[in-house]
This record gives C-alpha cells, structure tokens and sequence, in this order.
C-alpha cells in the first residue's frame, strides 16, 4: 500500500494504459490496402473532373466553333456556287441565311 | 526531407501508388495518435483511414515549409477533434479492446480479479485523460507517440516548446491526483 502512493507508481500506471493503446492491431496491412484503394478511386475521379469541362474550356470550344463558322462563311462567300456554276442566284438564296451578311457585310 | 518532397513530388505529378510508402510509413503512428484520444480501437482504424485520404486530398497544399509528419499529425489531430465534436464521445466512456471479446495476450496468465482491477484502471485512466482540458490533452497524448520529440509537438500545436513541456507536465500531474484517489478508495 505504502508503494502505491508513490508517484512513480502512479507513473507506471499511466505508462501501462497508455502503452496498451500502442499494441499493433491485427489486419493493419489490410487497412492500408483498404486507403490505397480509396486513394486510387479519388486519383482517378479527379482525372476525369480534371478532363470536365471548366469555363476556361467552354470558352476556347465557343471560341473555336465561331471561328471554325467565321471561316466556313468567309469560304462560302468567296465561292458561291451561284457564281461559279452560273446558276441563276435567286435560285440558289435559300443557302444564305444570312449568315455571311451578319458575319461578313461584303 | 528531400527524399520525401520527392516522392511528394512525384505523388502530385501522378504516381498515386507512392503514397502507400507514406502510408507504410505513418500508418501506425497515426493510428497511436488517433488511439489516445478516442481509445477504441474500430474508431481509431477508421480515423486513421480518413486522415490519409483528407492528406491526399490536401496534398497539393503541403508546401515542405513544415516535415510531413507535423503537418500529417495536425491533420489526424484536426480529423479527430472534429469525430470527437459530432459524436459527442468526449462524454462517453471508452471501451477497452478486449471488451470487444478480444481478449488480451498479456492478460491471459493473469487472475480475473487482476485482470478486472487492471481494466478499471485503464479505463478510469482513459476517462481522465478525455477529461484534460484540450490543450493539456493534445501535448499528452502527443507525448506518447513514440518518436515525438517536444519540438515536433510545439510545431503541431503551435506553441512554444516549453509550452509543452508545462502542459505535459501539468496534464500528468493531474491524472496522478486523479488516480491517487481512487486507488486509496480501493
């Protein structure tokens, strides 16, 4: 009784619960699988969120489908069909649409 | 260090599969950290899980400015106050492991009531220690992961070394007086 109230006893008491919490617990191996494997699903998803589309991206595609119009408009209009084929134009004026006037006034 | 900023690195460039080396590395450790403050063994595997997806998620913003382990230890400990905060277990008892029915390989050439005597110890020592003021409770239970010198503690805490040093202290001091009483009630 006389060794209990010695505070290294005490010490040792404290020492033993909290060494107890230190013991390896089976199937740890397991468990690191287990966060591996979750690790890899979140690299994966965040690849694909990476590949989604941001408003950066939905920009440059805007930007490149207008251009890619601009363009086919500017052709369109350089070689209407009505000139080279000597079609009558009025023939042929449903394939506007209007389109080069809003893009191209000339 | 320049190892591991390396494999840091080279984990956000795209190598998932070289953070299983940190979690071979940490894994136990975080799982002692996490241990001493829920005290049952399922929560603390579960924790511990959670502490190593939150660090991946966050890796990004690992800057090397602190070692690895600080900032992961600050991570568990963060995870773990926050489970604490949600379930609300800071007031509930802790259960021992082998009252899960795992019994101890220690305990088997021990008398019941020994056994009996040792567990309501441990247990009693346990509530204590979830009854630290939180400060106290953080640099003790920091203090028992093996490996963890004062310095590390004071960096994962934010608080100067000899803070910890006095709260350590003071958190032992308490848990003495605590467990003087009810060994002479016995």
């Amino acid at each position: 009784m006389k060794n209990r109230d010695n505070s290294s006893y005490l010490e040792k008491l404290i020492y033993l619960a909290v060494e107890r919490e230190k013991e390896p617990v089976s199937g740890a191996n397991s468990r690191v699988d287990l966060i591996m494997g979750r690790v890899n699903e979140l690299a994966i998803q965040s690849r694909f969120e990476a590949r989604s589309l941001s408003p950066r991206l939905a920009f440059l595609y805007g930007l490149s489908i207008a251009a890619t119009v601009l363009i086919g408009c500017f052709i369109g209009n350089m070689a209407l069909p009505a000139n080279s084929l000597q079609f009558s134009y009025e023939s042929l004026d449903f394939i506007h649409l209007n389109f080069t006037n809003f893009f191209l006034p000339f | 260090m320049k190892d591991l900023d390396k494999v840091i690195e080279r984990i956000l460039v795209g190598e998932t599969e070289l953070f299983r080396l940190l979690v071979d590395c940490y894994h136990h450790k975080v799982f002692v950290l996490i241990r001493g403050f829920v005290h049952q063994e399922q929560d603390a595997e579960d924790l511990t899980q959670e502490t190593f997806i939150n660090a991946f998620v966050s890796l990004g913003s690992f800057k090397g400015k602190a070692e690895f382990s600080t900032w992961l230890y600050r991570i568990a400990v963060n995870t773990t106050y926050s489970f604490l905060r949600k379930s609300q277990r800071e007031k509930m008892s802790p259960f021992l492991a082998s009252e899960n029915g795992k019994e101890n390989e220690k305990e088997k050439g021990k008398s019941p009531y020994q056994q009996t005597s040792e567990r309501q110890i441990n247990e009693f020592i346990y509530k204590e220690i979830d009854r630290l003021p939180n400060n106290q409770r953080i640099a003790f239970v920091l203090s028992r992961v093996d490996g963890m010198s004062q310095k590390e503690i004071a960096k994962v805490m934010g608080v100067s070394v000899s803070a910890v040093d006095s709260l350590v202290q003071r958190a032992k001091r308490k848990l003495k007086e605590k467990l003087k009483l009810i060994i002479d009630e016995k």
